[in-house]
């Protein structure tokens, strides 16, 4: 079990060594001269102005030089400066993180308070009227865009009803960009948790629970429900490190002040320090979500903890 | 009275005016105390009419008319609550595929006494000791320590002993159990068998025992019905009805039924041609390495020779895990071996790749068990045939169809077939075209894992006529690869068992089957099931005699007759 996840968070590691060659390479990536593409906009740049960001930006060394300079700052947890500002790119996502935590996983319990239970309820009544209503709100949730459920529930709570806030950061002002994700992730979640229920229920030891002579909401509850929650909880994984990602969109409606508006803000701004830095934490992020799922597999699922 | 008394059961899927039933009009009685097998080949309702007593027939199956009376009280009118305190506390039920059928997460424990906590409303505490009494009953030891174990962590025969511990704690009045040992290997089916049959004994239940093996019919059964396309045609006494058959179908279901008293198939000297296969000690292990931590390689094959001859059928035997499919994929080069020669018609294959390899391949073909899942379900059963041809080059399109056409012939079935797909095909009939597509490029050798396993008796003696036929006609080799020694009675001329990866008796199939000289080999023989009730018994004894020494870790190849080796 140790072992497993050790290997797990081994591969984690690599994966972020990997990310931070292509943060490095990113710049280059990009066609044309950054710095120039940066300053493109501003009149009476002097070429003493471009020559020096490009020497701050160490833009002007070889490339495994600049990498070796990145990796070396990156492992004092020196992120480098923004550009415009000069603010330390490390504090400025530090400081907008626990914002996106705080609604993804707002978002993640509305999603699995609604989508599982109504999954469920999907699954057992499979074949019904509830079954069918049930699913096609379901592929409705999951095809409406964010910026359009997310305006509805702006103009419903907020607007008609004025129980909400439209926007700024007071305790409220989670509530609706929460509800927005939360709302679109159940309906992800409610068709995993029926598909993967269904897929229990046709088991051998289900029938074999039912020869037993146990009441039906036994055999739900205790082998239903556990055996089928190994696929349900990879989604709610993969969705809720999608939304550590910075939900852009929803973050940019609300003006929540999270990772994803900052990210979006310094793409217009061409600021590479700290869409660098952003791409860093996505990416660390995603593998702690990953190292962290391994972990419930092997809790949920014997045959994985002893393996 | 009879405990249970089905009359006129009728069970079918969908609409009853357009699709016809499944279980037609079935009447069954089992005594108190009684064994009552239900026979039958796939198909034939006999799972149906048992899943019906219980009221856990499938999703769209429904009982369109009958009675089912339990005790006196009719099933088919019960309510749920009432069928479920039938269900588990009077009626049993243990099912084919042990690893399956229990709930891989929850524990063995948690699985034993949920049912006890139900029924008899026992303590958490006193179910606890019921189930480690169980458990002991059904020879598991050290069960307080197992019931805190996973489903994976036991055996397929292990977990066989958990269902009817699982099954019995309730002191059932019937237990109905679905080809229990199917999925098992011939030694570990005869302890199941034994202990199923000591169990139902004891505690005065009545068996509902559904099969299709006629051997273990023989071996447990007071009184058959056989089934047969949901009706029952023939039912009495287990030995009367072995010894003289009533109905056509039984006769021709019982003539069908290979024995360990067929007549083997006996070759004179020099009957064979050159070889067309030959191993030379080879070896294959799997796992071992790791990423960060070494761990111990599995040797699933450890230094196997073998020769096979043209027109020559060797049977590789062996019981699950022994290597013998492993083998069967090192000749074809499926898997390359660790150590060792492959040779095949006369060419050394053991690191040939690419064009060399899929020309040599030509010479070798293989047949796979589940004719289910060795075809492609998209192509045509032209296409399919049609496609190693197409692979091999150097033939236009209707020079093709007309070959697809005689392979067809050959293998038995119409050349109009062609424009099939699979799934209009029974499992007969596909394996058929699997025989075809493996004739297709004229192979000198076929190596055939387990064909007829997942066939009915009746069309696996069909299945194995042709292959005869075949061989006869064209000098075909083949390396057969099974579990079923009755079955190498009637295709082998030789016969390799295999046992953790090394072969331990070798020989012509007269010898080894009739003088076996390895104790391994003489305890599957003993074990194997005999379809004869008037022999029931004979095997306990014989088996219980043998004792099978641990692996010889450094043996040797001994001579014990004229061409016939043990590993001592």
């Amino acid at each position: 079990m140790l072992r497993f996840l050790g290997q797990r968070a081994a591969m984690g590691l690599l994966t972020i060594f990997v990310t931070t060659i292509a943060v490095t390479l990113l710049i280059h990536l990009v066609p044309g001269d950054p710095v120039e593409i940066m300053y493109a906009q501003s009149q009476g740049t002097t070429p003493e102005q471009i020559e020096a960001m490009r020497s701050s930006l160490g833009l002007d060394q070889p490339i495994p030089v600049q990498y070796l300079h990145f990796v070396g700052r990156l492992l004092q947890g020196d992120l480098g400066v923004t550009i415009r500002g000069q603010q330390s790119v490390a504090q400025l996502l530090l400081q907008r993180l626990p914002n996106t935590l705080a609604l993804a996983a707002l978002a993640m319990a509305i999603a699995t308070l609604i989508g599982m239970p109504l999954g469920f309820l999907a699954a057992y009544k499979r074949g019904t009227l509830l079954d069918g209503v049930l699913m096609v709100t379901a592929i409705a949730g999951i095809s409406i865009p964010h910026f359009w459920l997310g305006l509805l529930l702006l103009f419903w709570l907020a607007v008609d009803l004025g129980i909400l806030p439209v926007a700024g950061s007071g305790p409220l002002n989670i509530v609706l960009p929460a509800l927005t994700l939360g709302l679109s992730n159940a309906a992800i979640v409610a068709r995993m948790t029926r598909s993967a229920m269904i897929d229990v229920m046709s088991q051998d030891f289900i029938r074999t629970a039912h020869a037993k002579g146990l009441p039906k909401s036994r055999v739900l509850r205790r082998h239903v429900l556990r055996a089928g929650l190994v696929p349900v909880v990879t989604v709610m994984g993969l969705q809720f490190a999608f939304m550590m990602g910075g939900a852009i969109v929803v973050e940019n409606i609300f003006a929540w002040n999270g990772i994803g508006r900052l990210a979006l803000e310094a793409i217009f701004q061409r600021d590479y320090p700290v869409i660098q830095g952003f791409i860093l934490v996505f990416a660390t992020t995603v593998v702690v979500v990953m190292l962290a799922l391994d972990a419930v597999y092997a809790l949920l699922d014997p045959r994985i903890r002893r393996s | 009275m009879a405990l249970v008394d089905i009359s006129g059961l009728t069970i079918g899927f969908g609409a009853e005016e357009t699709l016809p039933p499944v279980v037609d009009g079935v009447d069954l009685a089992i005594g108190k105390g009684e064994i009552v097998a239900l026979v039958g080949e796939s198909g034939s309702g006999k799972s149906m009419t048992a899943l019906s007593i219980v009221g856990l027939l499938p999703e769209r199956g429904k009982v369109r008319s009958g009675r089912i009376l339990f005790e006196g009280e009719d099933l088919l009118k019960c309510g749920d609550a009432q069928l479920r305190s039938v269900r588990g506390a009077r009626i049993g039920m243990i099912f084919q595929e042990p690893m399956t059928s229990l709930n891989p997460v929850l524990t063995i424990g948690e699985q034993l006494v949920e049912a006890l906590i139900v029924h008899e409303k026992l303590s958490q505490a006193e179910s606890r000791k019921r189930a480690i009494a169980m458990l002991e009953r059904t020879g598991i030891d050290d069960a307080a320590r197992r019931l805190r174990q996973y489903p994976h962590e036991f055996s397929g025969g292990m977990r066989q002993r958990v269902m009817i511990a699982m099954m019995m704690a309730l002191k059932p009045a019937l237990l109905i159990a679905d080809e229990p040992t199917t999925a098992l290997d011939v030694t570990i089916q005869a302890q199941i068998l034994d202990l199923l049959r000591d169990m139902v004994r004891d505690l005065d239940t009545s068996l509902l025992l559904i099969t299709h093996d006629m051997g273990v019919v023989a071996e447990m059964a007071d009184r058959v019905v056989v089934m047969r396309g949901g009706k029952v045609v023939e039912e009495g006494d287990c030995t009367a009805i072995f010894a003289a058959p009533q109905a056509d179908y039984t006769r021709r279901l019982l003539a069908a039924v290979p024995t360990l008293d067929d007549p083997p198939r006996r070759v004179g000297a020099g009957a064979f041609g050159s070889s067309v296969l030959r191993l030379e000690t080879v070896s294959r292990s799997f796992g071992g390495g790791g990423f960060f931590f070494a761990k111990a390689p599995l040797k699933a094959v450890d230094g196997v020779s073998l020769t096979v001859r043209a027109g020559e059928t060797l049977a590789l035997v062996g019981e699950s895990g022994s290597g013998k499919s492993t083998l069967g994929r090192l000749a074809m080069r499926l898997e390359t071996v660790d150590e060792g020669r492959v040779v095949v018609a006369g060419e050394d294959i053991t690191r040939l790749s690419g064009r060399g390899l899929r020309r040599v391949r030509r010479a070798i073909q293989m047949i796979f068990q589940d004719p289910y899942a060795s075809l492609d379900p998209r192509f045509s059963i032209g296409r399919t045939i049609a496609e190693p041809m197409i692979v091999a080059g150097g033939a236009d399109r209707r020079k093709i169809r007309e070959r697809v056409g005689a392979l067809l012939e050959r293998a038995g079935l119409a050349a109009a077939m062609a424009g099939r797909m699979p799934h209009e095909l029974s499992g007969g009939q596909r394996q058929r075209v699997a025989i075809a597509r493996a004739l297709a490029v004229n192979p000198r050798i076929i190596v055939a894992d387990e064909p007829t396993s997942a066939l009915d008796v009746s069309v696996q003696a069909k299945i194995l006529d042709l292959m005869i036929e075949l061989q006869e006609a064209e000098a075909l080799a083949y390396l057969f690869i099974t579990h079923d020694l009755a079955v190498v009675r009637r295709i082998a001329h030789r016969v390799a068992v295999m046992r953790k990866g090394r072969i331990v008796e070798l020989g012509a199939a007269a010898d080894v089957l009739e003088r076996p000289r390895h104790p391994y080999t003489r305890s599957l023989i003993a074990a194997a099931p005999v379809p004869d009730p008037a022999r029931r018994g004979e095997r306990r004894h014989a088996a219980a005699e043998i004792e099978v020494p641990a692996l010889e870790t450094a043996g040797e190849w001994r001579a014990v007759g004229d061409e016939h080796w043990i590993l001592a």
